[in-house]
C-alpha cells in the first residue's frame, strides 16, 4: 500500500468528516440554506491547499544535486513535525471538536455573517489540506510520479467515498478504530520519512556524520529491488543504514507510539461510531485532527 | 457493503495502485565498475563505458575504498539512474535500459566532494558495436 494512499485516505476522511458533521448540525438545526455557503467555502479551502501543493512542486523542481537533496530532505523533516503534530498532539485536542464547530457555527449563523460561517469549514479543511499537501510532498521523494499519483488518487476516491457512505448512513465506521489503525501507520510512514531525510541531508553534506554502517543486508534484501523499493518508500528500509539512523528511527518510534498509545484518551466516550443523520449527534467528531 | 468487505477493497486498491508501477529487478549484460580512491584523487575505473541503442544493462559497481560512494546519472537530461550508495567492499547492482538512439550521459558519485575529485565518467550509447 502507497503511502499516499494512506496520507489521503486519512486527511481526506477528517476533513469529509467536518463537513459531514457542520451539514448534519445545519440541517438539524433548519439551516439548510446555509449548505451552500460550507460547500463553497470547503471547496476553496482544497484549491488553496491545491495551490500550496503545486507551488511546493514547483519550488522544488527548480533545484538539482545537493540542492535538491537538502531542500526535500529538510521537507521530509518538516513533515515529519506535522505528522508527528497532527497524530499525537491533535489526538489531545480533538475531544471537543464538534462541540466547537457547532458552537462557532450557531455564533456565526446568530450574527448573521455568512462570511465567520464560511471561515469554520474554510480553516479546518485548510488544516487539513496543507498537512496533506506537505506530507505528499516528503512521501513522493521516496517513490515514483505514477505510484504516487495512483495512490493518492486512490485515497482521495475511498476518502470521499467513505464520508458519503457515512454521511448518508450507509455505512457504520467505529472512527475510534478506523483513527487509531491509521494514525499508527502514519507514524511508521513518518519513521521512515525521517530516516530518507536525514539520509538526504547526509548526502546534501548537511548533516556531516551518522556514524558507521551498522550492517549490509544487500545481498538478502537488495534496497533497489522491488521488495526493496517498497520497504524503503514504506518504512525507510536501508541495506546498509547508518548508526545513527537506526538509532533516530528507533527512537522515534518508541517517543511517537509512546506518546500515542499512553496520551490523553480522545474522548470518554467508548466507541464513536455513526448512525444515521441528519441529527446531530449522530456524526462524531473525528478523533485525528 | 459489509464495512469488512468495503476495507478489503480499500487495501486491494492501495496495493494495486502504490505497488503496481514497481519496476522489477532482471538481469542484463553485466558490466563491472570499480569505484575507490587513489593518490590523485578518486574514480570509476572504468572512466567510460558504451553500450548499445535499447541494451539491458546490470552495472556492477564494486566499493573497492575506504569510504562511502555513490553511483548515479539522475539530473535533468541524464541517464536517469537514481543514486546508490556503496558502503566500503561493498558491491551493488544497478539495472538499466539503454535509450533507442545515440546519447552520451555523465554517470558520478554525488557525495560532497566526490564528483569534484575525479569521481565523475562517461556512459555512451552508440548504434554500432564496432565503434564500441
Amino acid at each position: 500500500m502507497s503511502s499516499s494512499f494512506i496520507i489521503t485516505l486519512r486527511e481526506g476522511l477528517e476533513a469529509g468528516l467536518i463537513v459531514a458533521i457542520i451539514l448534519a448540525y445545519l440541517k438539524a438545526s433548519g439551516q439548510r440554506p446555509h449548505f451552500r455557503t460550507v460547500l463553497i467555502s470547503a471547496l476553496a479551502a482544497v484549491a488553496v491547499s491545491l495551490t500550496v501543493g503545486a507551488a511546493i512542486f514547483a519550488v522544488a523542481g527548480e533545484f538539482e544535486g545537493r540542492t535538491a537533496e537538502a531542500f526535500e530532505g529538510s521537507a521530509m523533516l518538516i513533515a515529519v513535525g506535522v505528522l508527528s503534530w497532527m497524530v499525537v498532539w491533535m489526538k489531545r485536542q480533538s475531544a471537543g471538536i464538534k462541540k466547537t464547530l457547532e458552537t462557532d457555527i450557531a455564533q456565526a449563523i446568530g450574527v448573521g455573517s455568512a462570511f465567520a460561517l464560511a471561515m469554520i469549514p474554510f480553516t479546518a479543511i485548510l488544516r487539513e489540506g496543507l498537512e496533506t499537501a506537505v506530507f505528499l510532498f516528503a512521501a513522493t521523494r521516496t517513490a515514483t510520479p505514477l505510484e504516487s499519483t495512483m495512490g493518492a488518487s486512490a485515497g482521495i476516491l475511498a476518502a470521499v467515498a467513505l464520508t458519503w457512505g457515512i454521511y448518508t448512513g450507509g455505512y457504520r465506521v467505529n472512527l475510534r478504530v478506523f483513527f487509531n489503525v491509521t494514525g499508527v501507520l502514519l507514524i511508521i510512514l513518518a519513521a521512515g520519512l525521517l530516516v530518507n531525510g536525514l539520509k538526504d541531508l547526509h548526502e546534501a553534506g548537511v548533516v556531516s556524520n551518522l556514524g558507521p554502517h551498522a550492517w549490509d543486508t544487500y545481498g538478502t534484501l537488495a534496497d533497489n529491488s522491488q521488495i526493496g523499493k517498497f520497504l524503503s518508500t514504506i518504512l525507510g528500509y536501508d541495506s546498509s543504514p547508518y548508526i545513527g539512523l537506526v538509532i533516530a528511527h528507533i527512537a522515534y518510534l518508541v517517543l511517537a507510539l509512546g506518546f500515542f498509545a499512553f496520551g490523553r484518551a480522545p474522548s470518554p466516550r467508548p466507541a464513536a461510531t455513526i448512525a444515521r443523520p441528519p441529527v446531530a449527534e449522530a456524526v462524531p467528531e473525528p478523533e485525528g485532527s | 457493503m459489509k464495512l469488512p468487505a468495503l476495507a478489503c477493497c480499500l487495501l486491494a486498491a492501495g496495493l494495486i495502485f502504490g505497488g503496481c508501477s514497481l519496476t522489477t529487478v532482471s538481469g542484463g549484460e553485466e558490466i563491472t565498475i570499480i569505484a575507490g580512491e587513489r593518490s590523485d584523487g578518486m574514480f570509476f575505473d572504468p572512466a567510460e563505458i558504451t553500450v548499445l541503442p535499447g541494451a539491458r544493462v546490470t552495472f556492477v559497481i564494486k566499493n573497492e575504498g575506504s569510504q562511502d560512494h555513490e553511483f548515479e546519472s539522475n539530473q535533468e537530461g541524464e541517464a536517469g539512474i537514481g543514486e546508490i550508495i556503496i558502503p566500503p567492499g561493498g558491491t551493488r547492482r544497478v539495472n538499466w535500459t539503454a535509450p533507442s538512439e545515440a546519447a552520451t550521459f555523465p554517470f558520478y558519485c554525488d557525495l560532497p566532494g566526490h564528483r569534484a575529485a575525479g569521481m565523475e565518467a562517461t556512459l555512451r550509447v552508440v548504434p554500432d558495436r564496432e565503434e564500441r
